[in-house]
């Protein structure tokens, strides 16, 4: 679906290069996670890869065709979710959707259904200058889908909602994906990455420092041990190695011994994975 | 197949009667209108043309960079960007839709001046070329600001040079270097319109603001996706 070779690219009267000779493909019905910290160049490469930035070094190849060689027809097959809120304020959220989606060549899909699906139907007919920040980030949310695109792009979908509707987004994710969509997700939320993702890529001053499914990389980084939290005249831990554990004499007797509390496998968190990989913790924002 | 043109036509349309500006150029027109309609017009030609002239000049050069200065706060050029929407229709929208609300208002208050006595094909010629120019520079204008008090000092940059040509217009100086300024063309049509104005300066003006308004898109595009895109995106 998404194929880039040797991307290189400085913004405008910058000597320093801001992404730095990528490489990455990504498969029809698969979400790929962008992961790195502010200034890392995942904003900059999503808008290489919808071309709001051009002059680029390398390739970048979309649906099978170079992206220099697209028309603007190619935004019929790509949906956009920014990380801002981005609406014609006096225009009720129904309008800002009714006026993008008249632009594309689909008949729009069921707005009031995709209202709906947010929370947001009924403010449909509210203009979007009295909706809250987290009401916006969902109606940036559904605008990408109003075309029924085959690939999204989605820059931190969950970013000032509350765990509610970051559920609701996250599920609408996971069943885009369903219906084979292939979804480019950038963000700083390695829960997000870790829930949503089939692989991930952490990115630092502009170059890939490491690429994968998470559970991979977790394990890869994590310890082959199993934690067991368990009650004896007190809380007390332990841990097992993981290999042969079902033959481990004192794991077998704690625990038909004593009343177990908790059992966690020391896996690495995506977070560990990212600081153990670049040495450096994500922040907030990005370029 | 979609014509995107007449999507964003639609909208555009629809966007100015939202944001008030269809509002307050009516109001405005229904102004000079009611002025004139109680006022004896007779000798006062060349008041008048100039009078009128300035709608098409402030619809032109401040309505669509309100408009545009809108959007840019909203961000909403980068959404459009992303649709199959070129930037070339986005423009050619804009400057249809205020063109189309210059020549009703400029009609009204013509009708309102000379209900019989003017030159249709002239005015409407004159409206036309006059707003387009000045909606294209509005564009260009409004690709070098980021808000509207950044705009407010533009103004004069371009409104005083647009003024020269009154010099000549009201008898008061004479040279050929205010031909070179396209308000002196613009000024030329309006007068024409309502009075009687060699045929050589009409050819010139109609030539001029042609010529004007080429050069003029292609400078107002270049600057939408020069500046005003890709200073939102970055």
């Amino acid at each position: 679906m998404i194929n880039v070779q040797n991307l290189t690219y400085s913004y405008p009267n910058q000597r320093d290069e801001t992404i730095k000779n990528l490489n990455f493909t990504i498969a029809k019905g698969e979400i790929y996670g962008f992961l790195g910290p502010s200034g890392a160049g995942k904003s900059t490469t999503q808008k290489l890869l919808i071309r709001l930035l051009s002059g680029f070094s390398g390739n970048i190849q979309v649906l099978g065709r170079l992206l220099k060689n697209w028309d603007n027809s190619y935004y019929n097959h790509i949906g956009v979710g920014f990380e801002l809120p981005n609406h014609y304020a006096k225009l009720t959220g129904l309008e800002n959707l009714q006026l993008f989606a008249s632009f594309y060549e689909k008949q729009p899909t069921n707005l009031m259904a995709l209202l709906d699906r947010v929370g947001l139907a009924d403010a449909a007919h509210k203009k979007t200058q009295d909706y809250s920040k987290g009401m916006k980030m969902r109606l940036n949310f559904i605008r990408a889908l109003v075309h029924d695109p085959e690939i999204l792009f989605f820059d931190e979908p969950t970013s000032g909602l509350d765990p509610t509707n970051a559920r609701i987004i996250k599920d609408i994710i996971r069943e885009l994906k369903q219906h084979g969509k292939t979804i480019f997700l950038t963000t700083h939320n390695m829960h997000d990455a870790d829930e949503l993702c089939d692989r991930v890529a952490f990115i630092t001053q502009g170059s890939i420092q490491a690429e994968g499914a998470p559970k991979e990389l977790k394990r890869q980084f994590g310890k082959p041990l199993l934690q067991v939290e368990y009650m004896n005249q007190g809380t007390h831990s332990k841990e097992f190695e993981l290999s042969n554990l079902g033959k481990n004499q004192e794991f077998l007797e704690l625990l038909n011994d004593f009343p177990i509390l908790n059992m966690h496998s020391k896996e690495a968190s995506l977070d560990e994975v990212f600081i153990a990989l670049t040495g450096q913790k994500l922040i907030l924002t990005d370029v | 197949m979609k014509n995107l043109w007449f999507q964003s036509l639609k909208w555009d349309a629809f966007l100015i009667y939202k944001y008030g500006i269809v509002a307050v150029a009516l109001a405005i027109a229904f102004l000079y209108s009611a002025v004139f309609l109680f006022l004896n017009t007779q000798g006062m030609e060349k008041m008048i043309a100039l009078l009128i002239f300035t709608d098409p000049v402030m619809y032109g050069f401040l309505f669509t960079a309100v408009m545009l200065l809108f959007e840019k706060d909203a961000n909403t050029h980068q959404v459009l960007a992303i649709t199959p929407l070129s930037s070339k229709k986005y423009l050619l929208s804009k400057v249809f839709v205020f063109t189309a609300l210059a020549l009703v208002t400029s009609s009204f208050i013509i009708l309102a001046a000379y209900p019989t006595n003017f030159h249709a094909i002239i005015f409407v010629l004159a409206v036309c070329l006059s707003s387009s120019l000045f909606i294209f520079i509005g564009i260009i204008g409004v690709s070098f600001v980021q808000n509207f008090n950044q705009f407010i000092l533009i103004i004069p940059l371009v409104l005083a040079p647009v003024c020269f040509p009154f010099l000549d217009y009201f008898d008061w100086f004479h040279s050929w270097m205010l031909y070179v300024i396209p308000s002196q063309a613009c000024l030329i049509l309006f007068a024409g319109s309502v009075s009687s104005v060699s045929t050589w300066k009409l050819i010139y003006a109609l030539l001029y603001l042609t010529l004007w308004n080429v050069l003029a898109y292609h400078w107002a595009l270049k600057s939408y996706q020069k500046r005003i895109l890709k200073t939102d995106l970055k």
